[in-house]
């Protein structure tokens, strides 16, 4: 009888235990959003929200500081786009190659070469950025310095595809054979049934990973920080071929060139950077989740 | 037929993407190694690194990434463990455990420059006092939170295939829950939380942005876990980025090289093990 | 008159690796008739029925040796054009499987994969086809929504008419009303008595009573091999082989 009863203290215990460590999640994620808030908090004393975000400008140490991340929030949209027009055609089309026309031996060493890639250090793609992209990019394009948002996005492009491919890979064998079979009997080929049905069948589960594969690109800082030039100037948005082959600055590299010496309202707009990038990723998970959601029913 | 060169020229295109990630992967490796391997030296490794001319070799940064990779897989992996058994064996479908899921799904989600700023505000700066500002700690700390939810999705998906009759088995011959939460469900998929393990020391090695902001750049022998420190990482980024130089350039190759070395080793073992669970 | 044969095989065999799973097989499938498949599970009939529009090709391990004639020509031989073969042979499955897609898009699927554009014949032929399968009714006033939003026996109705868009010459039913209620079933089998004025129909079922009140002919399969093969009204009243009597005698559909 005793021994029971201390089993079954031992059992409550353990399950208090196991739930206290889970919430740990849950307070991490709050921390975060609090103290990213609370150090980007005095920024707003000495500038409007509007003129941060809209603003053109960005100098922080001058006489009298300017802190528009206007130019910022367009390379990073711009490097984004850039990485997933290159990046999710060929994700998606390597995803049908392993999911649907390669041996089982192959595709499964083509998945390996893409867990690689994932496994790859975000600086080890800067450096080859740096070292060989940007002067081919250089001589290929007549530019005096390889460094621009073009080469950023490039690289962002490699880095979105192992999220693209596994993800697909799995929504697209998840599509049930009876669907496959309606297809073909019905006189479609092979790449009909890919292109027509199984994609269709599988398209909330590949729409989520372009999804998270926009996130991945939108929030990676060190690869792109080696290969983007950092320059502050406002990107021309009339002539974007130009801008393409110029340098430019992210969100993500704004904070990591300047935080370590940043100080009072500076540092303040480095966090605010920050707590934009933050509301972008979390808009952009939002709508995944409601994409996951659909397909789900 | 139309549709003949219509599929075509689909394969076509299938096969060129599949052999593009091919190629980029093999590009990367290719470059890199042959630009640096010949400067990895056992000297290299074991000797400290001079900022002055950019000479000698990485055994700080090396030691660096090993109290981070140890630091941080000593917070997280019970912690992970832990919350993987609560949400598989004692979570019911609530609002509690949705929440909790939820919370889960937006910290994978977060990017890892805003894990360093929150990393910087909260261990650096505010709890300078407990944690020595730039330090081991405080870059353990924060990539303890940046890989947990990672670890406890890839756990939890191990726990599942664990089917309910070996549990039911347990509680049969009387075992109460904990028991056979360490008995057998744990062991049972031990080699799963093992190759789990092993991917998130790959991404402590990787990361970069986080540590830059929290552990610093200090390239001394770390003697504490409240020391600041560079990891292999945050040297080569360092290397790159300022570093001038012919001398600087080999280092950068060099410990690039070691990095790469380091992943793939990692990613192949992680493998090892994942395929000898699926022969059983 | 004489009645065509859709189909002539001839000492056809199947092989699941080293397994045999259809022996020696000489059946002559009748053009418009309804020729039920029955047996035990396991009998080969299914197998036998997916060889017709090659449907076997998806597994890796199936090997075939024989004869089957269909429209003078050999469907068994690598120089075939399958995908022309299963645009005349068309299948409807045991679980209904409309495509995630809209009713219309369901229907047009089929010859909008042979290349076939034209608006006007497609609307034109999604109304035909709907009412051959008797579906029109139910479902004119919302073309434009999901497939999925449909009932079990509609789905399968529906996957009968995409079937009948593509105008084929013979369907085949694996057990197409396996998954459905009686009376969803009730209508698919007086669907495929109308059918069968246009179409060579092929159903395997697992139902005597349903073999007995919808086909013509009927084969009788057992370990792989057909044992008895002829009028659907002569199998059921004077067997002619006794395997066959016990197996219609023991068993209730």
């Amino acid at each position: 009888m005793n021994a029971l009863t201390h089993k079954k203290r031992i059992d409550s215990g353990f399950k208090k235990v196991v739930f206290s460590c889970t919430t740990i999640t849950l307070i991490s994620l709050f921390s975060i959003i609090f103290f990213i808030l609370i150090q980007a908090m005095p920024l707003f004393k000495e500038v409007n929200i509007v003129s941060f975000i809209f603003g053109t400008a960005w100098y922080p140490l001058a006489e009298s500081p300017q802190f528009g991340i206007a130019g910022f929030i367009v390379c990073s949209l711009l490097t984004t786009i850039m990485a997933v027009i290159i990046g999710i055609p060929i994700g998606l089309y390597t995803a049908i190659y392993i999911a649907e026309i390669a041996s089982k031996k192959i595709s499964n060493f083509v998945l390996f070469v893409i867990e690689i890639l994932a496994a790859i250090p975000s600086v080890i793609y800067g450096f080859f950025g740096i070292k060989l992209i940007a002067p081919i990019i250089a001589n290929v394009f007549e530019l005096s310095i390889g460094t621009t948002l073009f080469t950023a996005s490039i690289i962002l492009s490699f880095m979105v595809l192992p999220t693209v491919v596994s993800l697909s890979t799995s929504a697209l064998k998840a599509v049930p054979n009876s669907v496959v079979e309606g297809s073909l009997a019905l006189g479609a080929t092979k790449i009909q049934t890919i292109f027509k049905t199984k994609i269709s069948y599988a398209k909330s589960g590949i729409l989520a990973s372009f999804l998270l594969g926009i996130g991945r690109a939108l929030g990676e800082t060190m690869a792109v920080v080696l290969v983007i030039g950092n320059s502050i100037a406002f990107p021309n948005l009339t002539n974007l071929f130009a801008t393409y082959f110029s340098g430019g600055r992210t969100l993500t590299t704004n904070i990591v060139t300047e935080l370590a010496y940043s100080s009072g309202t500076h540092r303040a707009a480095l966090f605010a950077t920050g707590v934009v990038l933050f509301v972008f990723v979390s808009v952009l998970n939002l709508v995944i989740m409601q994409v996951k959601k659909k397909g789900v029913k | 037929m139309n549709r003949k060169i219509k599929d075509g020229l689909q394969y076509v295109l299938i096969h060129s993407a599949a052999i593009i990630c091919v190629i980029t992967l093999f590009s990367i490796l290719f470059y890199i190694l042959k630009n640096g391997i010949d400067y990895i030296s056992l000297d290299f490794i074991f000797s400290t690194y001079s900022a002055t001319n950019h000479g000698g070799g990485i055994s700080t940064m090396i030691m660096g990434t090993i109290y981070m990779v140890i630091l941080t897989l000593v917070i997280a992996v019970p912690i992970s463990i832990l919350s993987a058994i609560y949400l598989n064996e004692y979570a019911t479908e609530n609002k509690v455990s949705a929440l909790l899921r939820f919370a889960i799904d937006g910290l994978v989600s977060v990017p890892s420059i805003v894990y360093g700023l929150f990393g910087f505000s909260l261990f650096v700066s505010t709890l300078n006092e407990y944690t020595g500002g730039y330090s081991i700690l405080s870059g353990s700390l924060t990539l303890s939170i940046m890989i947990l939810p990672i670890l406890i999705k890839t756990i939890e998906e191990a726990l599942i295939t664990i089917p309910n009759e070996l549990r039911e088995a347990s509680y049969g011959v009387g075992a109460s829950k904990v028991q056979t939460i360490f008995r057998i469900v744990l062991p049972s998929c031990m080699p799963s939380i093992v190759t789990a393990i092993i991917l998130g020391m790959g991404r402590i090695v990787s990361e970069s942005a986080p540590v830059l902001l929290t552990a610093g750049m200090v390239y001394r022998m770390p003697n504490s876990i409240f020391d600041s420190s560079r990891t292999l990482t945050t040297h080569l980024f360092q290397l790159v980025n300022e570093g001038i130089g012919e001398t600087a350039n080999q280092q950068a190759f060099a410990t690039a090289s070691v990095l790469i070395i380091i992943v793939v080793i990692l990613n192949v073992s992680a493998k090892m093990i994942a395929n000898k669970l699926i022969r059983k | 008159m004489k009645i065509k044969n859709a189909f002539q095989v001839k000492n056809f065999n199947l092989y699941y690796g080293d397994f045999q799973a259809l022996k020696n097989i000489n059946l002559e499938i009748k053009e418009n008739k309804v020729t039920a498949l029955i047996g035990p599970s396991g009998c080969g009939k299914s197998t036998f029925l997916r060889t017709l529009n090659r449907m076997n090709d998806l597994i890796n391990s199936v090997k075939v040796d024989g004869e089957i004639i269909f429209q003078d020509e050999n469907i068994l031989s690598k120089e075939i054009d399958v995908i022309g073969l299963r645009t005349k042979v068309g299948m409807v499955f045991q679980k209904p499987n409309p495509f995630p897609m809209s009713i219309y898009e369901n229907i047009v699927y089929g010859p909008k994969c042979k290349g076939i554009k034209d608006k006007k014949y497609l609307d034109e032929l999604v109304k035909t086809s709907l009412k051959q399968a008797a579906l029109w009714e139910e479902v004119c006033d919302r073309l434009h929504k999901s497939a999925l939003s449909l009932s079990g026996g509609q789905q399968q109705r529906l996957c009968i008419a995409r079937t009948i868009a593509m105008k084929p010459e013979v369907i085949l039913m694996d057990e197409p009303t396996s998954a459905l209620d009686p009376i969803a079933t009730k209508k698919i089998e007086d669907l495929i008595e109308n059918l069968k004025q246009h179409f060579t129909i092929l159903i395997v079922t697992h139902s005597m009573q349903q073999a007995s009140r919808i086909s013509d002919e009927t084969a009788f399969f057992l370990l792989g091999e057909v044992i008895e093969f002829s009028k659907t009204l002569e199998l059921f009243s004077t067997p002619k082989c006794k395997k066959t009597e016990d197996y219609i005698t023991g068993r209730f559909g």
